[in-house]
């Protein structure tokens, strides 16, 4: 490995001569915002689709729930059985796979992706899909651990790192889109009332576990390895907060170098990975409450995409997937990732006033912590609240017997689509090839925060709020 | 030679496709049309990451993104 990102600084205009030449000023995005970025349209499409399926739900009508059709609840035992239900539901297939493809093409579109590139990456995305939630539905998956989720990831790893696909394909392996528009619908059956009762012990465990994995991280980079600052904010936050989306915002917020963020992005992918299969599989040997299990993976896993990944896979080992899920939800998406945007004005306003004080140009806004907001959190809210509200008249028997088969499991059925296209195309961007050798030194310290994360994680989900999360998914 | 916010500035490059281009492995768990980058984009002169309000010495206004342009 290479070592090649030791100390570094910014070169911003000094002089006032240098400042009062300054030409005019550009128009920012502003509200374009709101057709230019995933995370809106991942509100748009998850709040769209619940609103559908609840006026056809309303209205009496079956074709939500017949286009919400996936093969993962077969359980066949035959191939003859897989072969009867897709040449018996073909057509639904097909519309399925239209539908999508017209929502996230028209959208991808929009925000500047290439249509000819997505449509045919998509529909090979959607059919191998269909594999992955096939091999879910046989009747001995779980006896071989072949957890749709792990399944995918793996599958997409093999093809990207050994068939070597073009590079235009990631067009339609749009991880984060695809996991985004997921939690919006997973908000539609996440109870606003959980929320509320669980969100307080979710925010503080997030609070107390991001603080001091980003200093533990911090500290060992710059004073144990005496790396650049601006390298060990964006690792640290990277590890910390939300990942490489959490690197990104601290590495602009910082002036960081661009390897830096290649660095962080590095780590990250690797050590996210790791813990898809570490923390699972571990709990599975500890025999772990899915609830507790959801908690620790949100606690310790880097990413959303790869958080959903771990949950949902420990989630069907242990027999209550929605249990994983909304441990890992609370922690991870309410705890977590909120506080992007504050690091990022936090790192934002050191880089300015101590690093560089007499180099630093326009100062931080307040406003930076809008800016970075990951907005598809407001639609996962948006959608519990409208849900919830939708559905508080319903009596506890008719909430069982009328509302879940026919709107909720529906909405259950289209999310868990969404999900299986991110976890796949987390396999099939990750070219090992592609990543940056990081250095022993970024390597040592990431590492340091991540061993630490874990145990912490796993500490304050099992031991100190164990009884809290173990009273999820009932 | 003047200043101004990168965002301006010819050597600075946020088009999303192009970010993800320069930087492997950033779609793989992110994403350079998410709402947390923001405008942020890369500096070809420097190879800094920044945000579209940065300034330095650098400065070379981009004829496309005079306003009126």
């Amino acid at each position: 490995m290479s070592d090649d990102v030791s100390k570094g600084s910014t070169d911003y205009c000094e002089t006032k001569a240098c400042v009062e030449g300054a030409p005019p000023k550009a128009k920012p995005m502003g509200w374009k915002e709101l057709y230019l970025k995933e995370d809106w349209w991942a509100i748009y499409l998850g709040i769209g689709i619940t609103v559908v399926a609840l006026v056809s739900f309303l209205s009496g009508s079956s074709i939500v729930k017949s286009l919400a059709i996936n093969p993962g609840g077969l359980k066949w035992t035959s191939f003859g059985q897989l072969a009867d239900h897709f040449s018996k539901n073909l057509p639904l297939y097909f519309m399925q796979m239209v539908s999508w493809l017209v929502i996230f093409g028209v959208s991808t579109r929009i925000i500047g992706i290439k249509t000819r590139e997505f449509i045919p990456s998509f529909i090979i995305l959607y059919l191998l899909s269909i594999v992955m939630f096939a091999i879910g539905g046989w009747a001995n998956a779980s006896k071989y651990n072949l957890e749709p989720p792990l399944v995918a990831l793996i599958v997409g790893l093999i093809i990207a790192n050994v068939v070597r696909l073009p590079k235009w394909l990631d067009s339609g392996f749009r991880v984060e889109y695809y996991i985004k528009t997921g939690i919006v619908l997973l908000g539609a059956t996440f109870p606003i009332t959980l929320i509320v009762s669980a969100g307080p012990v979710a925010l503080f465990q997030a609070t107390f576990i991001s603080i001091t994995t980003c200093l533990v991280i911090y500290f060992t980079a710059t004073k144990v390895f005496g790396l650049d600052k601006r390298l060990g904010a964006v690792l640290g936050t990277g590890g910390a907060v939300c990942g490489v989306s959490g690197s990104m915002a601290i590495a602009s917020a910082v002036g960081a170098k661009k390897d830096y963020l290649y660095t962080a992005v590095t780590l990250v992918v690797i050590w996210a990975l790791v813990m898809i299969f570490f923390i699972p599989f571990v709990s599975k040997a500890m025999g772990l409450n899915p609830g507790i299990a959801g908690a620790w993976v949100g606690t310790s896993e880097f990413a959303d995409a790869a958080g959903f990944a771990a949950a949902t896979a420990y989630g069907k080992m242990a027999g209550n997937e929605n249990a994983a899920i909304q441990g890992f939800t609370l922690m991870k998406v309410i705890g977590r990732d909120m506080w992007i945007g504050i690091w990022s004005f936090i790192f934002a306003l050191i880089a300015c006033l101590k690093w560089e004080k007499e180099e630093c140009g326009t100062k931080p806004s307040a406003m930076e912590i809008w800016w970075r907001f990951p907005k598809f959190v407001i639609g996962f809210l948006a959608a519990s609240f409208f849900m919830t509200a939708v559905t508080a008249g319903y009596a506890s028997a008719d909430f069982s017997k009328v509302v879940k088969p026919d709107l909720i499991m529906p909405i259950v059925s289209l999310r868990s689509w969404t999900f299986i296209f991110c976890f796949l195309s987390i396999g099939l961007t990750t070219r090992f090839r592609e990543l940056k050798s990081a250095g022993v030194k970024p390597f040592l310290a990431f590492t340091t925060g991540v061993i630490v994360n874990v145990a912490l994680g796993f500490i304050l989900s099992v031991y100190v709020f164990g009884s809290h999360w173990s009273t999820l998914g009932k | 030679m003047g200043t101004a916010p990168c965002f301006s500035c010819k050597h600075f490059v946020n088009a999303p496709r192009l970010i993800e281009a320069s930087i492997p492995g950033l779609n793989t768990l992110s994403s350079a049309y998410a709402s947390v980058r923001g405008e942020a984009g890369l500096c070809s002169r420097l190879d800094l990451f920044l945000s579209p309000g940065a300034e330095c010495r650098y400065f070379e206004q981009d004829e496309a993104v005079l306003p009126g342009a």
